[in-house]
């Protein structure tokens, strides 16, 4: 194992410490009675605007499935498969608004964005790493 | 280490640090980003702030690691997101740790998912154990597929989505 390996996995662990410590901090704050009820996190400000918007959870699963495409080569060129995933996210954001205009709540359910997501970064964009 | 290989761990660790649920459950922040509350902190203010940075940083970075990096840490940092499988199945987790909801308006009964302490321990717990089959498969120099990559983001997915979800959705 070199020493990137070591590094890494030093970083990670950090992260998850870190995770179970603020998590249990986090259980005894929002036991207190002066906790801040009307405070919301910025994770949740994520998820709340996706009434509005599902850009996060479309862009974040378009990049996932970039990233970790089962795809060994491009299907298509960068310049076919960019503007592809580019009108996607068009239509996808905005019917997304438009029904959340229509209807005051969310409409698609986020998971189903995430698969179409994923699936998009897998087959238009994918990254086809050189390890 | 050069300066990229320092500056990309750097904010990649900072990025997944203010990520994690654990901080955000912690460091709560005002309704209104940009008008804090009386009880606000410089390090609330610093959280709220810097976590979309963050966010944008570590993907662009990565992306560049990804693709056009031909450092020597680059490779060893491209070899090590893939063979670690820590990437893939944490992305995937989430993703369904956020975005799981069935419909509009759908709310999570947090009694049937248990404490956010004991969702974080077991959360830890799991990608802990992918992380180390990973990092010691990756320190023998295991070669792992493209799509046992894939396979574990969507893995992740699902276990974001069914035992480690958020607690409270706006409905």
């Amino acid at each position: 194992m070199d020493i990137v390996a070591i590094f890494a996995a030093s970083l990670i662990g950090l992260v998850v410490v870190s995770d179970i410590v603020l998590a249990a901090v986090s259980s005894w704050r929002d036991r207190r009675p002066s906790a801040p009820q009307e405070a919301i996190t910025w994770s949740q400000l994520i998820r709340e605007s996706y009434g509005i918007t599902t850009f996060f959870a479309w862009a974040i699963s378009v990049w996932v499935g970039r990233w970790f495409s089962p795809i060994e080569a491009p299907l298509m060129e960068w310049y076919v498969g960019f503007p592809i995933v580019v009108a996607l996210t068009l239509v996808v954001v905005l019917a997304a608004f438009f029904l959340w205009r229509r209807y005051r709540r969310p409409i698609i359910p986020p998971i189903v964005i995430v698969s179409l997501g994923l699936a998009s970064g897998w087959i238009f964009i994918p990254l086809c790493p050189v390890l | 280490m050069d300066i990229y290989s320092v500056m990309s761990s750097i904010v990649d660790s900072l990025s997944w640090l203010s990520l994690s649920p654990g901080l955000f459950q912690s460091f709560k922040v005002s309704k209104r980003p940009l008008k804090m509350t009386r009880k606000s902190t410089v390090l609330r203010r610093c959280v709220l702030i810097s976590a979309p940075i963050l966010l944008t940083a570590t993907f662009a970075l990565n992306e560049v690691a990804l693709v056009w990096g031909d450092t020597e840490f680059a490779v060893s940092y491209r070899r090590f997101v893939y063979a670690s499988l820590f990437y893939p199945f944490a992305l995937g987790v989430l993703l369904g740790h956020w975005f799981h909801m069935l419909g509009g308006g759908f709310r999570i009964d947090r009694r049937r998912f248990g404490k956010p302490l004991v969702q974080a321990l077991i959360g830890a717990f799991i990608i802990l154990s992918v992380a180390v089959v990973g990092i010691v498969s990756f320190g023998r120099g295991v070669s792992i597929p493209l799509y046992v990559s894939t396979v574990m983001s969507v893995i992740g997915v699902v276990f974001g989505m069914l035992v480690w979800p958020v607690r409270v959705y706006h409905g």
